[in-house]
């Protein structure tokens, strides 16, 4: 009970007509706060299952979830958002960003139902956009648009920053960059990050490495020593 | 297509059905409706071109101003092109009906034109029978059965014309070409004719027709409104033009000759009278002078006959007695005669019953004597028995006493033997004690003895010894002595011993007596049983005998009384016919001598018949002297009479006779050359109201079904164009498998094209069939007679409706996918850049912008960045509201007017018309009886006539208006402008126009008209334009009339202003106002009030059917345009939801942006929708009438609240739809 986000046998089976699809079959891991982690796997071995449980877009068939000491398993609608609305900080593989706000203003979206807000400026000079701040998103690059979006997650002041392959649609600088970002934010505030990849060969610069197959976790390794972004190559 | 692609095709419907949905929906509601609205028109036409050709509705009326004549109508049969040509008969009579007056037409019926339609009863079979219109049942209260009597509106009297005055209402019924709710104007009356009554030909006495009806070569199966009607007619109406002039100027020819003869036949006729009359004179005295000489003769001959009659008179008295003696006789006789046949029938049914009464005694003696026999024989058998019963009873009781004589004979011997029994036991006892013995012992002893005594004997006789000696032996004298001793007691013993044998017998004896008399019981008890058991029986039969012996004596008796009954009738009989025969020998005697005196009686008769006759002849010859010589002394005097009176009458008749020649004359050559006037369908009133109505329906249909389609169109088209947007990645991967485009398009147009076209059918169908069914039933109320309400599909709307439909969304499909088709695939599969947010102009008026929420700046942002859709949007939703504001708009136009026109206008509450034909003094006296009448305010003597107004081209008929005191006019008539609601004052000097007039004849204030009353012209300038809806109307003061007309006005009106206009007080009123001898006519405003709502009503239906229609592609287009807003939008909303987004801050999100685009639309649509009206406005109205140009408030404010209100619910589904967004979507990479 002492981690920080515990999953605990949790299994998420969906119902397609008459086939029911097993997605987490048993997952069991435990993060600890402020660590650095990575969820590894191929593809369809449920991580993004795992995700969606965790950051509150979806609930467990069985099992529960624990972040910061209140099992998440229980809730349900309105209490399902509030948690995805002060808890939880979403950096999708495609940004979402709302093509019609400004980098700024699309920060602030996020705030407006915030209730210990960061200011939106800062955040997003932090993340290095002091420049692009009244730019629409189709003025940014990719990379710069998934910054917005790690400003919009982080500008929430979350308990959780959960990130959906957020390397996924940049290219290997860039990649990097993003990486740095969220790695650097997890060293210097403390902030517990949550990545979900299918790249292994970023997992070096993880505190903690969880793999998934099959819907299960197969293998949870700790690194003493994470290595900086800038050493790993792939 | 190939099957895969196919399979995609169908499953895209299934998948999207919502979408599928819509634009079947969409198209199915502009489809409808475009193409209903604008069939309204031909089949209205259609219907009524039914209606003319069921009813033969005539194709031209001609009229003549002098009549129509047979060689007339043969005339017109010989132009080319008429098919047909029927003289008719009309006569406009009064009527009176209830406490008014109406103006009916008699119409002749006609078989192969013009055709009744018969509602209710039969066709007249009588001359003096009809079928009225149906408007008379309901204006007039006529029924079926009802008689109405008819008089002449005119100074001819009404037997010129008719041959009836009184017909019986047989039938109800419609005639082509009086499809209105009003009829003709007439020549007689009020001026407006009420109803027509048709009537067979014979009922009329015309012999000269009083119009024609011509049917022309295949006109009927020409389209009645068609250029194709017009083009068939029209020759047809210029060539019977052509010979109307040699056709007038012949019947002008003929009414000259005949007049030119009638009047030499007068001259001549008068000529003739006078001769007549000197000729009579003298004829008369001749007469006088031969009278006086016959009178002489005939006093001569009377004298004889007065002879000759006394004589006969007294043979007659002589003969006259003898006469009642034969008389007396006769009688006796007949009486007598009469007696004797009743007698005789009394005696026949004496007789009659005699024997009824013998058969009834006969058949009851022979029952009797069968009861008698029954009864006998019944006798027989008992005593039978009975006999047998006591031959039983003796037996048994001769047993019974030989068994008692057994029984007392064994009594007594049983008695006797008990006696003998103790004398012997008494004997036996004393043996016994004397002897010591028994009796036997003693016998058995004495024999021992005896024996031994013998023995003895015989031994001494053996021994010889003296038998006297033997006493000497002891033992024998012993013995000896012994047996004397013992002999007495042996015999003794003997005797005792005997006596019980014989004892001992007599008991054998009596124990079989006895067993006898026990054996003999038994059977005499069984006989005795037998014999009391026979006895009962016997005693019933003998009871049954008894009792059926009285009654048997009984019907003996009665038979006997009847029996002598009968026979002292058969003798009464007897004596009955003896007597009849003699008394009718007695009258045969009479009736001899009674013929004898008659035969003397004749002889006597036929002498004086013959005196008689010789004198009857003298007599009546000389009657007939008398008569004659008296008839012609009267018919001397009469003649004489005659003549007096002839010659006075024939003296001013001669006079005016000549007189007349004189007139005759003059008029003769006054007499003008006649006219025909050929009148087409166009000029029935009906049929050319029936088709601006239908017209109008057209004109409505020119822009109101366009909009809506065209909304329609721009919806489904925007969903296609979605859609096809939509499937981008698809379209790319399907190209990167080497699809052709055209495959691929074809994917996409087919979609549309399934949609689209069985939407439109379905539509066309609809609407075709629903719509103009609806619009018909509804101008119903202002046409009657139209059999059946025919809706016909009308391929060129609906083709038009299907072609336009697939046209757009087809059309833009196809564009949609050439347009995502010219990209490379590779780019195709990448998902299109999304739309580039942008600053908006609102951004750059900073202080605006700075103090705008966060919500609002993405909001309008937003509203922005798709501006396609926002301009979709603001269409669709405006174009929905301006077609609901039209709608409501014209309802509020129609009803505004009539309320306007007779509340806010015409201020006045009735309007009198006067009699023209009233003296001055009478109309005075209505004046003052109506100013007076009890809650009258104010009266007003005004003229009102009709006239023609000109400018330029522009002519139209007006009423002129002139109040006789133009200051007091402002309580009657409100003159205002119509906008600006200033009022005016009435003119003193030029006109004020009616505001409709003005714009028909295109003049404005300043300018001047040309009116044309009773050929009266003049020029007067306009002065004032005035708000009025109802009518034309020119408003003069008498100055100006005087001036412009050279005369007074004829003040024809008297308008009037009370309190109370309750129905009641009216009606009371109206009676009371028609009672005065100058009213010719009273109308109610509140009365043409309702008139024009009732006849507007029909519009008000159509209406209502636009306003439905438009709230229901109002919610189709917001449904569809919020469901496209949402599906194009799904990312950015899942995206919201992962971050947190409450379900109603998401949809707020879209919501405001929807409320916002509502708000707009409503704006842009009540814009559109106030000129949309005003431009439909025109084309709806009728000439005689404008409508309201204003919309209320309340039609905005409603129209824009079912916008809204529509615009909610379409929000509250999409919430649905919106709550059901998956947050995954927004991990998903865009498509």
């Amino acid at each position: 009970m002492s981690a920080y986000v515990a999953m605990k046998d949790v299994t998420k089976v969906y119902q397609m007509g008459e086939v029911s699809i097993k997605a987490c079959d048993g997952i069991n891991f435990e993060i600890e706060k402020g660590q650095f982690v990575i969820i590894v796997g191929p593809s369809g071995a449920g991580k993004t299952t795992v995700l969606n449980i965790l950051g509150g877009m979806d609930t467990a068939t069985e099992g529960q979830v624990f972040v910061d000491g209140r099992e998440i398993s229980r809730l349900r609608g309105k209490g399902l958002i509030q948690y995805r609305r002060e808890d939880i900080g979403f950096v999708f593989q495609f940004y979402n960003l709302m093509q019609n706000l400004t980098a700024l203003e699309n920060v602030e979206l996020a705030l407006q139902i915030c209730r210990n807000p960061l200011d939106a400026e800062t955040v997003l000079r932090e993340v290095g956009l002091e420049d692009r701040m009244d730019n629409f998103p189709a003025q940014l690059s990719g990379g710069e648009q998934q910054r917005v979006a790690i400003a919009r997650a982080l500008a929430k002041n979350p308990k959780l920053l959960l990130c959906d392959e957020p390397t996924g649609a940049l290219d290997y600088v860039t990649g990097k960059a993003i990486l740095k970002l969220l790695q650097d934010t997890c060293r210097q505030k403390g902030m517990t990050v949550l990545v979900i990849t299918h790249n292994s060969a970023l997992t070096p610069m993880a505190d903690r490495v969880i793999h998934i197959r099959n819907g299960r976790v197969s293998k949870m390794e700790d690194n003493e020593n994470p290595v900086p972004v800038e050493e790993i190559e792939w | 297509m190939k099957s895969a692609l196919k399979k995609d095709f169908f499953r895209e419907i299934r998948r999207n059905s919502g979408r599928f949905i819509s634009i079947f929906f969409i198209v199915l509601l502009g489809a409808a409706f475009y193409s209903g609205i604008r069939s309204a028109n031909y089949d209205m036409k259609y219907s009524a071109d039914r209606y003319y050709d069921e009813s033969a509705l005539m194709d031209f009326r001609v009229l003549g101003t002098l009549g129509l004549t047979e060689a007339d109508l043969e005339d017109m049969r010989q132009v080319e092109g008429v098919e047909r040509v029927t003289g008719g008969y009309t006569q406009e009579v009064l009527c009176d009906t209830g406490d008014t007056e109406s103006v009916l037409k008699l119409i002749a019926l006609t078989e192969d034109v013009n055709r009744v339609n018969l509602e209710e009863g039969r066709l007249p079979e009588a001359a003096d029978e009809c079928v009225v219109d149906v408007l008379a049942s309901t204006e007039l209260g006529f029924e079926i059965g009802d008689q109405i009597t008819v008089r002449s509106g005119t100074e001819d009297s009404l037997e010129d014309a008719l041959n009836y005055d009184t017909y019986t209402i047989v039938g109800r019924g419609t005639l082509p070409y009086y499809m209105e709710l009003t009829r003709d104007s007439s020549a007689i009356g009020d001026g407006n004719m009420d109803a027509f009554v048709l009537v067979k030909p014979e009922a009329f006495s015309l012999d000269i027709y009083t119009e024609a009806y011509v049917q022309v070569q295949g006109a009927e199966a020409a389209f009645s409104y068609s250029d194709e009607y017009d083009d068939l007619t029209e020759p047809v109406k210029e060539r019977l033009e052509e010979i109307a002039d040699a056709a007038c100027q012949r019947r002008y020819e003929e009414i000259r000759s005949d007049a030119e003869a009638e009047l030499s036949h007068a001259r001549e006729q008068v000529e003739e009278g006078e001769t007549e009359l000197s000729d009579a004179e003298r004829e008369i005295a001749d007469g006088w002078e031969e009278l006086a000489d016959g009178e002489e003769t005939l006093k001569e001959k009377q004298q004889e006959l007065a002879d000759g009659e006394g004589e006969l008179t007294d043979g007659e008295a002589e003969l006259e007695s003898a006469r009642e003696e034969i008389a007396y006789g006769e009688a006796q006789l007949e009486e007598g005669e009469a007696v004797l046949v009743q007698s005789g029938a009394e005696l026949e049914n004496a007789r009659a019953q005699y024997q009824d009464g013998l058969a009834q005694y006969e058949a009851g003696e022979a029952a009797w004597q069968e009861q008698k026999a029954q009864y006998d024989a019944g006798a027989a058998a008992y005593e039978e028995n009975r006999a047998g019963y006591e031959a039983g009873l003796a037996a048994y009781q001769e047993k019974k006493a030989q068994y008692d004589a057994g029984a007392a004979a064994y009594q007594q011997g049983e008695e006797e033997y008990a006696r003998q029994e103790s004398v012997f036991q008494a004997g036996w006892d004393a043996f016994v004690s004397q002897a010591g013995m028994e009796p036997q012992a003693a016998v058995d002893l004495f024999e021992q003895t005896d024996a031994l005594r013998r023995q003895l004997e015989e031994q001494f006789a053996a021994e010889g010894v003296d038998p006297s000696q033997w006493m000497q032996d002891p033992e024998y004298r012993q013995i000896v002595e012994s047996c004397a001793v013992l002999q007495p007691a042996a015999e003794q013993a003997g005797e005792l011993l005997e006596g019980q044998a014989a004892l001992q017998e007599s008991r054998g004896t009596l124990d079989a007596a006895k067993a006898q008399l026990e054996a003999a019981k038994p059977e005499l008890e069984a006989a005795k049983a037998e014999l009391d058991a026979a006895a009962p029986a016997l005693e019933q039969v003998k009871a049954q005998l008894d009792a059926a012996a009285p009654q048997l004596e009984q019907g003996r008796a009665q038979l006997d009384a009847s029996k002598a009954q009968l026979d002292a009738a058969a003798q009464q009989i007897a004596d009955g016919e003896a007597e009849l025969e003699a008394g009718r020998q007695e009258i045969e005697a009479n009736r001899s001598q009674i013929q004898e005196a008659k035969a003397q009686l004749a002889e006597g008769e036929e002498e004086l018949a013959d005196a008689r006759a010789q004198l009857e002849d003298g007599r009546k010859q000389l009657e007939e002297g008398w008569e004659e010589l008296e008839d012609n002394r009267q018919k001397l005097q009469e003649a004489e009479q005659e003549y007096e009176d002839a010659r006075e009458e024939a003296q001013p008749d001669l006079a005016d006779a000549r007189e007349q020649i004189a007139d005759g004359e003059e008029e003769l050559n006054d007499l003008e050359v006649p006219q025909w006037y050929v009148l087409g369908r166009s000029e029935i009133a009906s049929a050319a109201s029936f088709s601006q109505d239908a017209e109008r329906m057209k004109n409505l249909g020119e822009v109101f079904p366009v909009l809506f389609f065209l909304v329609a169109a721009l919806v489904s088209l925007t969903a296609m164009t979605r859609m096809v947007e939509e499937q981008r990645i698809q379209i790319g991967t399907l190209k990167a498998l080497g699809y052709s485009d055209g495959v691929i398009a074809m994917k996409y147009f087919s979609y549309a094209m399934l949609a689209t076209v069985t939407g439109a059918v379905l539509g066309i169908w609809i609407g075709e069939k629903a719509l103009p069914y609806v619009i018909m039933d509804a101008y119903g109320m202002m046409y009657i007679g139209l059999p059946a309400y025919c809706t016909p599909i009308n391929w060129d709307q609906g083709a038009m409706a299907l072609a336009a439909s697939a046209a757009s969304t087809g059309i833009a499909t196809l564009a949609a996918c050439f347009h995502e088709l010219r990209a490379k695939p590779a780019e195709l599969m990448r998902p299109e850049a999304p739309k580039n947010g942008k600053r908006i102009l609102l951004e750059r008026i900073h202080f605006i912008w700075k103090h705008l929420s966060f919500n609002r700046k993405s909001t309008f942002r937003n509203l922005f960045r798709y501006k396609k859709r926002f301009i979709m949007t603001i269409i669709g939703i405006g174009g929905c509201m301006g077609l609901m504001l039209v709608g409501f708009g014209l309802q509020d136009s129609i009803t505004a007017m009539a309320k306007r026109q007779y509340v806010e206008i015409f201020t006045y509450d009735a309007a009198v018309s006067l009699d023209s034909s009233a003296t001055k003094e009478q109309k005075a006296a209505l004046a003052d009886y109506a100013e007076s009448y009890p809650g009258m305010d104010e009266t007003l003597k005004l003229s009102m006539e009709n006239a023609e107004l000109k400018n330029g081209d522009n002519s139209i008929d007006v009423q002129i208006y002139v109040p006789e005191d133009p200051e007091q006019a402002k309580d009657f008539v409100t003159l205002q402008d119509r906008v600006s609601q200033e009022k005016y004052d009435y003119p003193l000097q030029g006109a004020a126009l009616s505001e409709k007039t003005a714009k028909m004849l295109k003049v404005s204030v300043g300018d001047t008209v040309e009116a044309d009353l009773d050929g009266r012209t003049a020029k007067i300038p306009v002065v004032e334009i005035v708000e009025n809806y109802v009518m034309h109307y020119m408003f003069l003061s008498p100055a100006q009339y005087e001036e412009s007309f050279g005369e007074e006005p004829d003040y024809n009106q008297l308008q009037l202003n009370y309190e109370d206009t309750s129905a009641g007080v009216q009606r009371q009123m109206g009676s009371d106002m028609m009672n005065q001898r100058a009213c010719a006519g009273i109308t109610f405003v509140t009365d043409l009030e309702q008139q024009i709502q009732d006849m507007l009503q029909a519009l008000n239906i159509v209406i209502y059917v636009l306003i439905l229609s438009a709230g229901l592609l109002a919610f189709v287009v917001l449904y569809n345009l919020n469901n496209i807003n949402i599906t194009e939008r799904r990312r950015e909303m899942a995206t919201l939801k992962v971050l947190g987004f409450y379900d109603s801050e998401v949809a707020m999100y879209v919501y405001r942006e929807n409320i916002i685009l509502t708000i707009i639309g409503i704006g842009a649509g009540a814009l559109m929708g106030a000129f949309l009206h005003r431009f439909i406005i025109q084309t709806v109205e009728v000439d005689l009438m404008m409508f309201g140009r204003q919309i209320s408030f309340f039609s905005y404010l409603l129209s824009g609240l079912i916008t809204l209100i529509f615009s909610v619910l379409v929000n509250l589904v999409m919430y649905r739809n919106l709550k059901k967004i998956d947050m995954i979507e927004s991990l998903k990479s865009v498509e």
